[in-house]
């Protein structure tokens, strides 16, 4: 499902991000992203979606060579996975719905279908009452949760998570962690970076710990720290 | 393609400000662009109806045979360049006189019996760059005697229409440059504003295509729309102002406000307008694409 083969990401051709990552994940797992900030979770997690492309090494993502992706592939693929972020990434100008319908427009979606779909999608994260409002009028967990919906509406093969939890307390973080271990039952592959040491000792997933750009832990049902 | 106009409607009213500042930048743009074009026009129109005053006389032998007039008046007809011969004989021509010297009429009594005047012919050019060779060609017709035009008249209308064509022609197309940059600018600050938006299309794999056409149809509404008023607002102040003129200044000749003018003014304020908005907006958006 996603494998990293001796993968180097530079910036600017000396600031080093990712060095010798070697990294495989099947599908259905749930794995956990740590380390401190800095450590290139960030990077990791935007090589797995081709917003950036390794400097060395091979991505290989849902069978794709990501390294090698022509760019006119590369709406395609995303439409295969979704992406949640610690800023939420929402139009601001779209009520929750058009937010979510709009992940399911972008691929000539049929109206009927679209409807039925994102509906469903608002009630797995128990936001169907509130598809008529905006984002500057939801709390932070809500739009996290708009985000969640509008990247499992697709039903996607993977779910890509980055710090989705960071500008959350802990109660609405625990609902949002519930959701990504939801979808995961269903299926769909989740990897998330996060800081919340709490509920990855409490998950018990796989734990992946990431530091100066390197793999330094790779445990099944571990927790944050050794 | 619904889709797509539909979204632009509603990234126009979504971005109320931006939009209508886009398009009061379309607008003055394409203004003064059409403004140089009326400029330019009747700049063109005054010289051309100076120069269709001009022609050139041929004076023929005396005693010339009816056929041989047909003769010449056929040739002349033959040269390039001529638009219009009139012959003019001997009794014309001192009708003309007389005409000419109504108060001293009497200086002309008793010509009619010993009419001194040659039979001549009044030829007009298609244009005052034509009068040089016309009057040439006509010299070597067999029964011309002579030609006379003004020649320095020719000269300085000649070299005026020159500059006029090239100054007009560079004041129309830096005008048109300038309305490409200045409404260029204002799409490319409205995606800026947009950029974000662009970004989470892209993130949840929206094409190119995809992103792009609402930015094109709001590009070619704005570009639109800008003209439609910016060519009212020209057409308006154009039949104030001509009609102005008209009554202080009789003689000036202004080019009439009619059909071919206005569908010129809307033809080409359009046609900037629709191009500069629409590709306008798809070349600034590449960009933030890749």
């Amino acid at each position: 499902m996603i494998r990293l083969k001796n993968v180097e990401k530079t910036y600017n051709g000396h600031i080093t991000a990712l060095s010798g990552i070697n990294l495989q994940v099947e599908k259905g797992e749930f794995v956990f992203l740590v380390g401190p900030s800095g450590a290139g979770k960030s990077t990791l997690i935007k090589l797995l979606y081709r917003e950036e492309v390794p400097t060395k090494g091979e991505v290989s993502v849902l069978g794709e060579d990501l390294g090698r992706m022509r760019r006119s592939q590369i709406p395609f693929f995303r439409r295969r996975i979704g992406v949640v972020f610690q800023d939420f990434k929402l139009l601001e100008d779209r009520t929750v719905y058009e937010n979510v319908a709009f992940a399911l427009r972008v691929t000539n979606c049929p109206a009927r279908e679209i409807q039925k779909r994102v509906m469903n999608a608002l009630h797995i994260v128990n936001l169907r009452d509130r598809r008529d409002a905006y984002p500057q009028e939801l709390s932070g967990g809500e739009q996290q949760r708009v985000a969640i919906a509008r990247a499992l509406v697709r039903k996607p093969e993977i779910l890509l998570a980055d710090e989705p939890t960071g500008n959350l307390d802990p109660s609405t973080s625990m609902e949002i962690f519930r959701l990504l271990e939801r979808a995961n039952l269903y299926g769909t592959t989740v990897v998330v970076a996060t800081h919340a040491r709490a509920f990855v000792d409490a998950m018990k997933k796989r734990v992946v710990e990431l530091r100066d750009g390197r793999i330094v832990r790779d445990v099944r049902r571990g927790s944050y720290s050794e | 393609m619904f889709h797509a106009f539909a979204e632009a409607w509603k990234g126009l009213r979504r971005n109320g400000l931006s939009s209508f500042l886009s398009l009061l930048t379309t607008f003055i743009a394409l203004s003064l662009l059409g403004a140089t074009f009326l400029v330019e026009a009747n700049l063109r129109y005054m010289f051309k109806t100076v120069e269709q005053g001009m022609d050139v006389q041929a004076f023929l032998k005396k005693g010339i045979s009816p056929t041989e007039i047909g003769e010449i008046l056929a040739a002349v007809k033959e040269i390039p360049g001529v638009s219009d011969v009139t012959y003019v004989s001997p009794e014309d021509g001192l009708k003309e006189l007389r005409e000419m010297f109504q108060d001293m009429a009497s200086v002309l009594d008793g010509l009619e019996t010993n009419n001194p005047l040659p039979p001549k012919i009044e030829v007009k050019t298609t244009g005052v760059e034509e009068i040089v060779s016309v009057a040439s060609s006509l010299r070597g017709i067999p029964g011309v005697e002579d030609v006379i035009y003004q020649k320095e008249a020719q000269k300085k209308l000649e070299a005026i229409g020159r500059v006029l064509q090239i100054a007009g022609l560079a004041g129309v197309i830096s005008m048109g440059v300038v309305s490409v940059l200045v409404i260029g600018n204002s799409i490319r600050l409205t995606i800026i504003a947009r950029r974000h938006e662009v970004a989470i299309m892209k993130l949840v794999g929206a094409t190119d295509g995809f992103i792009t056409a609402p930015f094109f149809f709001e590009g070619l509404l704005l570009g639109f729309f800008g003209a439609v008023a910016a060519s009212g607002m020209l057409i308006g102040v154009y039949y104030w102002l001509s009609g102005w003129l008209a009554a202080t200044l009789p003689y000036l000749p202004v080019l009439p406000l009619d059909g071919p003018l206005t569908t010129d003014i809307l033809t080409i304020l359009v046609i900037t307008g629709l191009a500069v908005g629409g590709f306008g907006s798809a070349l600034s958006l590449r960009k933030y694409l890749t």
